[in-house]
């Protein structure tokens, strides 16, 4: 018994209330927010894995034991949550958007006993916590009116889902008896190959909100609004570190390994159950890229972009071969770290700016130069170039792809990873790069509290992409314990793959030797005319004439045309029109129903008569 | 068999005020509020003395005539718990009657209503299915007058409905007593209860479909809930916080009374009767309240009458937890209609300050709420969560226990609650569509609104209830849970309590 795992929960739990009394102050609950995230972190120093605790709830007539307890992965979750966490609220003191820090607490709260829960009746408590108090979150964006529209969107999905596992839950139950998650995984070991369709059937109905929270195809939908609508310092959070319940629910659910037992396989020694599943992550990996490129609302691309990289990292773990659960763990760290990196700065740039519309942005580098170099570095981790911390993880994926031979989906995964530099660029340019609009003249650098966070964050991805060690250490002891042989790491420096090992300080070094050359050589060549931003190149044409507007006259203005038109005929079929269907669908069921109730008092009595005739009869029958 | 005979006065206290209010009436109108509030209060507190002394189980006989002779009211765990909550929600009731009920003839307002509290104490205390008819004509009769109570002209129109459909339901159950005491000779429950299998099969089936069908109105299944909408949406708030805060647990508690204690099988899932399994058609009717009731107020863009749909929806779910039969499916069922309870009766008391505010009753007449007065925001937000069974709220646990219930149940349940949690998905929808009006501003800069004391007491007192019921489940929980084995076993739990010396047949 470790008391102290239980202070993870119920720390963020106290601080949500103090902060919640005083969240007409702003400042003040930010700061609270932030000081109980770093407080955790601190309590999470003394958390080992093997620990557990467990209290019981006399519940249901019977004692039911809440347990909590630590294992490589939960500690691993933890970590990298409860850091961004802290690091996110640092730099919300200086935000001014109108994120609630105490319901940022909550969702801590939930996320610690997600992470940490052995049993379904807490884990449940737990993702309907975080379920809710994030929905709330998404409420109060800079567009109010979309906002709200994209918090009902999600709160749909979100209860769906939670109803799902909740079906799911009691389902194990009945079979087993115990809520305990670890019995329940080992019993569906035990029968999956007796039974693979039941097992199918039941981790389903868990693998549906899995999906939903992660965002999966296609249960995507959700996503681009629900990013693009929250409130600009909550969606870091939303993006880096809630999309990995998903993640890590899967993650639980798949040491089940229904490829051995239970099911014949496809091709490359895969499952056909994984097989499938590795499709719809490369899917969604695809379609993230598409429709990211084609985004002018800045959050929205980087929400489609999250969207894909969360394929790969289901595309990875689907495979359950060592390299496979490696490369994914690793990338959706790396995703968190990139894609926090980037909505944070994102924040940064729409805190100044006043917009998430890319053609109304452009030149902000000199501006806010510190920013910049931090939004370069992070989308240089996104594309998976070397010396940042992306490069590692997706070049593991395309290993665990190519040794399970399955070229197409490999191919597929290739091809979307293009297409992130194109939107990747596409950000980068129209943000930071181009002419500066006039309304920009007086926007300033984020203060010191920003740099630092910026700073910090630079620091960090150049890290852990430069030492990937640091982090593939503790992933081989997560693999460790799935059962599998974790990939051996030979020093901090080394990925270390299935057909050849990289060190990444010697490329770091190339890579930053022949950059030095260059720009040396860039400088001693030829002469060069330094002009002004606002310098014009409309090569004495008026703009005017050509029917060019100012807005339509930024170079961001339909950047991608014609890949847009290329795609365009993909475009018509809808995964959303689906949900909208069904649920208009319900509407008007529900309004056709509800002319039962609009009779008079004799109608009531009638139907009450009639009632009672039909009982009669079916009584008399049966 | 313990006697406690004081606790008739938990009846007969608010009836014996009842009928002298009109003597308080000619010194001053408004003192006949504090009396109705100082005489609720004497029965939470009795009732709550009751409950936490733990004086049950007790019986309490009128005139020296032991059961199965005399009348009789029993206090088992159930009527000890139900009781103290009609009592405690009847007060905050009446604590918010002081501020709102101003206008007209406040003297009989002030009468129905604590005839009102006393009938529907008295249904959940008695163990007489005759006497049981009685306190259901007694609790019906004064919310029709207190539904059609106002100004407004269609509060006229819904008591009428009300009135109409829930004589019907009142012939019927009288129907009902008539058969049984035709071939038992006795109103006791407890002796009906044990002898029930010396009836005829066949006539003990359509008794059964009568008396089920008659009070299958007051706990609003449907085709019997004709009336909810309309009633609901005309009464004044206060009226219609004790519609579904008070008269639907008495009126729960009288149907399950029937169909488990007085027609059921001791311990067992199935209670069938001739070849008709009556929780089976519970079941059925339940289900198809939940539907009705959810995809009904899907469309509604009337938040009252929304309340109104969402309460028939939810006590079909209420229903479908007592209709499992199963211990676990009742203490989710009783557990459910204590947290409706006190949640819908929150929402209403909102609405109607709300509506003296002069805020409209339309969706979006909540745009906004939250600048003008952030306590009834987090009030309306805390309710409406509990409703869906949020965690940290009450709701969350008596689902839990329901959906838990009909899975382990298996069978047909499946679907069942299958069908419930798709409903619920809708409910889901609804209710955060407020939630999400709330706390989206307006451009319009809108005056705050000034909540007076008396209606703020209750309201906070709800609100608060439910997060500490959310957190510490266990409170409510324990009582729920005596209150279960007094359904699910009914020789042990009802019947051995009233009468020791009885022989099941």
């Amino acid at each position: 018994m470790n008391s102290n795992l239980i202070w993870l929960v119920a720390l963020p739990l106290i601080g949500s209330a103090v902060a919640a009394i005083v969240v007409r102050y702003k400042f003040l609950d930010r700061l609270i927010t932030f000081l109980t995230f770093a407080t955790t972190l601190f309590v999470l120093f003394s958390v080992h894995v093997g620990q557990s605790y467990s209290w019981g709830l006399n519940f249901l007539g019977t004692t039911l034991n809440l347990t909590l307890n630590v294992s490589h992965l939960s500690i691993f979750m933890l970590y990298i949550s409860i850091a961004f966490g802290t690091v996110l609220t640092f730099y919300s003191l200086i935000d001014h958007s109108r994120m609630k820090g105490f319901l940022l607490l909550l969702i801590l709260a939930a996320n610690n006993w997600i992470f940490m829960s052995n049993d379904m009746v807490g884990f449940f408590f737990a993702w309907e916590l975080m379920g809710w108090a994030s929905v709330v979150s998404v409420l109060g964006g800079r567009e109010r009116e979309k906002s709200r529209h994209a918090a009902l969107y999600y709160m749909i999905m979100s209860v769906s889902g939670s109803y799902s596992m909740f079906f799911g839950i009691f389902t194990l139950w009945r079979l087993t008896g115990t809520f305990s998650i670890s019995a329940n995984i080992a019993y569906l070991s035990s029968i999956v190959g007796i039974h693979p369709w039941w097992v199918l059937g039941i981790v389903s109905l868990f693998f549906v909100t899995f999906m939903i929270k992660a965002g999966i195809f296609p249960f995507h939908t959700w996503v681009p609004l629900a990013y693009a609508y929250s409130p600009d310092a909550f969606t870091p959070f939303l993006s880096a570190v809630m999309s990995k319940y998903g993640i890590y629910g899967m993650l639980l659910f798949m040491p089940l390994s229904l490829m051995e037992r239970g099911f014949p396989s496809a091709f490359g020694g895969v499952p056909w159950t994984n097989y499938i599943f590795v499709w719809i992550g490369v899917i969604t990996a695809v379609l993230g890229t598409v429709l990211a490129i084609f985004q002018d609302d800045v959050k929205k691309l980087f929400a489609y972009s999250s969207l894909s990289n969360l394929g790969y990292v289901v595309a990875a773990i689907a495979l359950f071969t060592p390299v496979g659960i490696t490369a994914g763990i690793f990338h959706a760290f790396n995703h968190l770290l990139f894609k926090g990196t980037l909505f944070i700065t994102l924040l940064a740039v729409i805190s100044r700016s006043g917009t998430s519309k890319l053609s109304e942005m452009g030149g902000l580098w000199k501006k806010m130069p510190i920013t910049f170099f931090t939004f370069f570095v992070g989308i240089a981790s996104a594309a998976g170039i070397p010396p940042f911390n992306g490069f590692g993880s997706k070049w593991l994926i395309y290993q665990a792809m190519i040794k399970q031979h399955l070229p197409f989906a490999t191919i597929l995964l290739f091809l979307a990873s293009t297409g992130a530099f194109m939107y990747l660029f596409k950000a980068f340019h129209s943000i930071f790069l181009g002419q500066l609009s006039h309304d920009y003249d007086r926007v300033k650098e984020v203060s010191a509290v920003g740099k630092i966070t910026e700073f910090f964050l630079m620091f960090a991805m150049t890290f852990f992409g430069v030492q990937p060690g640091y982090i593939l250490k503790p992933i081989g002891a997560i693999v460790k314990s799935m059962g599998l042989k974790p990939l051996p790491v030979m020093a901090n420096g080394y990925v270390t793959g299935m057909f050849s090992n990289i060190y990444v300080p010697l490329i770091s070094w190339s890579l930053a030797v022949s950059f030095t050359l260059g720009f040396i050589l860039f400088f001693v060549s030829a002469k060069h005319k330094y002009v002004s931003q606002e310098n014009n190149y409309t090569a004495g044409q008026i703009p005017e004439d050509w029917g060019l507007t100012p807005e339509t006259y930024q170079f961001s203005w339909n950047f991608y045309q014609p890949v847009e038109k290329l795609f365009a005929p993909f475009f018509r079929i809808k995964i959303d029109g689906f949900f909208r269907g069904t649920g208009d669908w319900t509407k008007t069921i529900g309004s056709a129903i509800k002319e039962i109730f609009v009779g008079n008092a004799q109608m009531y009595a009638f139907f009450a008569i009639v009632g009672l005739i039909i009982f009669v009869i079916a009584g008399w029958m049966a | 068999m313990s006697i406690f005979n004081n606790a008739a006065l938990l009846i007969g206290v608010p009836l014996l005020f009842a009928f002298s209010i009109p003597l308080f009436g000619l010194i001053s109108k408004q003192l006949t509020k504090w009396v109705t509030l100082f005489v609720i209060g004497f029965n939470a507190t009795f009732s709550l003395y009751i409950l936490l002394a733990h004086k049950y189980p007790a019986v309490v006989v009128m005139g020296n005539w032991v059961p199965p002779f005399g009348e009789n009211l029993y206090i088992g765990p159930v009527a000890a718990f139900l009781v103290s909550v009609i009592s405690i929600i009847g007060l905050l009731i009446a604590i918010y009657n002081l501020w709102a009920i101003k206008l007209g003839d406040v003297t009989r307002f002030s009468v129905l209503f604590l005839m009102f509290t006393a009938g529907a104490s008295g249904i959940v205390l008695t163990g007489d299915i005759f006497n049981l008819f009685i306190f259901m004509e007694i609790t019906g009769i004064s919310s029709y007058a207190l539904a059609a109570y106002g100004p407004r002209r269609r509060a006229l129109g819904g008591a009428f409905k009300f009135l109409v459909v829930s004589s019907i339901g009142s012939t019927l159950y009288l129907l009902g007593v008539t058969l049984i005491y035709t071939q038992l000779g006795t109103l006791n429950i407890a002796e009906i209860a044990a002898r029930i299998n010396q009836t005829t099969p066949g006539l003990l089936t359509f008794a059964g479909i009568l008396l089920i069908s008659g009070l299958a109105v007051e706990a609003e299944l449907f085709p019997f809930n004709g009336w909810v909408p309309d009633t609901y949406t005309g009464a004044v708030s206060g009226v219609s916080a004790s519609l579904s805060g008070i008269a639907a647990i008495s009126g729960v508690y009288a149907l399950f009374r029937i169909a488990m204690t007085v027609l059921g099988r001791d311990g067992a899932y199935v209670f069938t009767y001739g070849k008709l399994d009556l929780m089976t058609v519970i079941a059925i009717l339940a289900t198809t309240t939940v539907i009705i009731g959810e995809l009904s107020a899907l469309s509604q863009k009337n938040v009252k009458k929304m309340l109104a749909y969402s309460s028939m929806a939810q006590m079909g779910l209420v229903a479908v937890g007592f209709s499992i039969g199963s211990k676990l499916g009742v203490y989710g069922g009783i557990f459910q209609l204590v947290n409706h309870s006190i949640a819908k009766s929150m929402l209403f008391l909102i609405i109607g300050v709300l509506a003296a505010a002069g805020l409209g009753e339309k969706v979006e007449n909540f745009r906004g709420l939250w600048r003008r007065s952030p306590f009834l925001s987090l009030a309306f937000t805390i309710g409406a969560f509990s409703m869906l069974g949020f965690p940290l709220f009450a709701g969350f646990w008596s689902k839990f226990a329901i959906v838990g219930a009909s899975i382990q149940r298996g069978g047909w349940y499946d679907f069942v609650i299958g069908l419930v949690l798709f409903a619920s998905i809708v409910e889901a929808f609804y209710y955060l569509r407020i939630v999400t009006y709330i706390f989206s501003s307006t451009e319009v800069k809108a005056p705050k609104i000034k909540v007076s004391l008396s209606p703020a007491i209750p309201i906070f007192v709800l609100a608060v209830a439910i997060i500490a019921i959310g957190v510490y489940p266990n409170f409510i929980g324990n009582f729920s849970m005596q209150s279960a084995g007094e359904f699910t076993h009914k020789m042990t739990g009802y019947v051995l309590n009233v009468i020791p010396t009885i022989v099941a047949h």
